[in-house]
């Protein structure tokens, strides 16, 4: 087996979640801009800041060919465990193909959105507005992301596991919690709209933890398995 | 390997706590998020008293205190179930847990009938900052609630068995931790909705 490839892949983690958050940083979204305001203040916030929100778009869609190698590299290490289950590593394969189209789809929402903003100001929030729900509403796909890795890792009963078995209970804790921004959809303001502790912080933070954690733990993993080759 | 092998006599893994080492991190999790979002409810709620005491005003503290005692009951047959299960299998065991999965299911039960009695009287998750915090916390704690008696209705079948190991208990107590985590987190809800002023 080929393990200097999937030591590759491992490290495409943390150069994913560190070139996604640069990115994010970029595009002036922590919280996004408030779903309270009209649609010329939304439109006037693209075109004040375009050109930065443009660049940081591109640093997270080049950040974004990272995210299928870094996922390969989960589902590879998978298979390395004890009593591997083919059912969840195909279950989280189809949903981080699920996942590279969402992150496409909000990319490209995001840079149509700084595209001509002024033209149409509804226009350019309604692809604020979708770009956001995009990003924070779908939770349970978080949920189901997280789940069938924390199920693997703790049937991994053997002496050194591939992940360690805290990493197990953390995931069930990202799955229960991730879809808490399901509630955005009822609010402009306060704690469970798009820019409050819940809507925002909450269901980004705990998403951005999972992919962070993993991160950091595969190209160690990466490098026992290849040990072992 | 975190303290899997618990210690001879089966009570206290070598490290000199019970369950695994990374239970906790999902009951730590938890609880941040939890405190998040208590903080923020107490910071809304400074904001603007009278609307948010009004809302108090509304609820049944009676039930509150109804729920309350039915999950002390529920964590009450888990510590038993456990110390029991430490001296060795009985059918004691599984019986006490089933009845703390049913002191799980009653509270979701009356919990729906709470909800379906504050709808039609016009108090909707969109209809007040308060009733907003009452159907989010109350419903992901019922959410807790749910997972819970999935839980113990997990040990209820791995109890049954005619001898119990060193995992087993360890199971035990993993279960037993998320329970009592699921009880602890609605004894700082309800005082926070219910009762504070």
């Amino acid at each position: 087996m080929n393990t200097a490839h999937l030591k590759l892949c491992a490290w495409t983690g943390p150069a994913f979640v560190l070139l996604f958050l640069i990115g994010y940083v970029l595009i002036l979204a922590m919280p996004p801009v408030s779903p309270e305001l009209g649609a010329d203040a939304v439109a006037q916030f693209y075109f004040d800041n375009r050109t930065q929100i443009r660049f940081g778009v591109i640093v997270m869609m080049l950040a974004a060919m990272f995210f299928a190698p870094f996922m390969a590299a989960v589902v590879v290490l998978m298979s390395r465990m004890g009593n591997a289950s083919p059912a969840l590593m195909l279950t989280f394969a189809i949903v981080c193909g699920g996942v590279v189209m969402g992150l496409y789809i909000l990319l490209i929402s995001l840079a149509a959105a700084t595209y001509r903003p002024l033209d149409f100001p509804e226009i350019t929030r309604a692809f604020h507005d979708f770009a956001f729900m995009l990003l924070l509403w779908p939770g349970s796909i978080v949920t189901i992301l997280a789940l069938p890795v924390a199920i693997a890792t703790l049937a991994d009963t053997r002496t050194t596991p591939v992940f360690p078995r805290w990493y197990g209970f953390f995931g069930y804790w990202v799955a229960l919690l991730a879809p808490a921004g399901a509630l955005i959809v009822f609010f402009k303001s306060g704690p469970f709209s798009m820019t409050g502790i819940l809507g925002f912080w909450i269901s980004l933070g705990i998403f951005f933890l999972w992919l962070a954690v993993t991160a950091a733990l595969i190209p160690g993993a990466a490098q026992r398995e290849s040990r072992q080759a | 390997m975190d303290g899997v092998s618990p210690h001879p006599d089966g009570t206290r893994t070598p490290d000199g706590y019970p369950a695994e080492t990374g239970i906790w991190v999902f009951v730590l999790g938890e609880m941040c998020i939890f405190s998040l979002l208590f903080f923020s409810f107490c910071h809304d709620f400074a904001a603007s008293r009278e609307p948010f005491l009004q809302g108090q005003g509304t609820l049944d503290r009676a039930l509150g205190v109804g729920y309350t005692l039915l999950l002390l009951i529920g964590s009450l047959c888990v510590v038993v179930a456990l110390h029991v299960a430490r001296s060795g299998a009985s059918r004691t065991v599984p019986r006490l847990y089933l009845a703390a999965a049913g002191t799980g299911i009653l509270f979701a039960a009356l919990k729906l009938m709470e909800y379906s009695a504050k709808v039609p009287q016009g108090f909707t998750p969109v209809s007040t900052p308060f009733f907003t915090y009452y159907y989010l916390l109350t419903g992901l704690h019922m959410a807790h609630v749910l997972v819970g008696v999935g839980v113990l209705l997990y040990l209820y079948r791995r109890s049954r068995r005619a001898h119990y190991g060193a995992s087993d208990i360890k199971v035990f107590e993993n279960g037993g931790v998320v329970w009592h985590m699921v009880d602890s987190l609605w004894l700082i809800i309800f005082p926070l909705l219910y009762l504070i002023h």
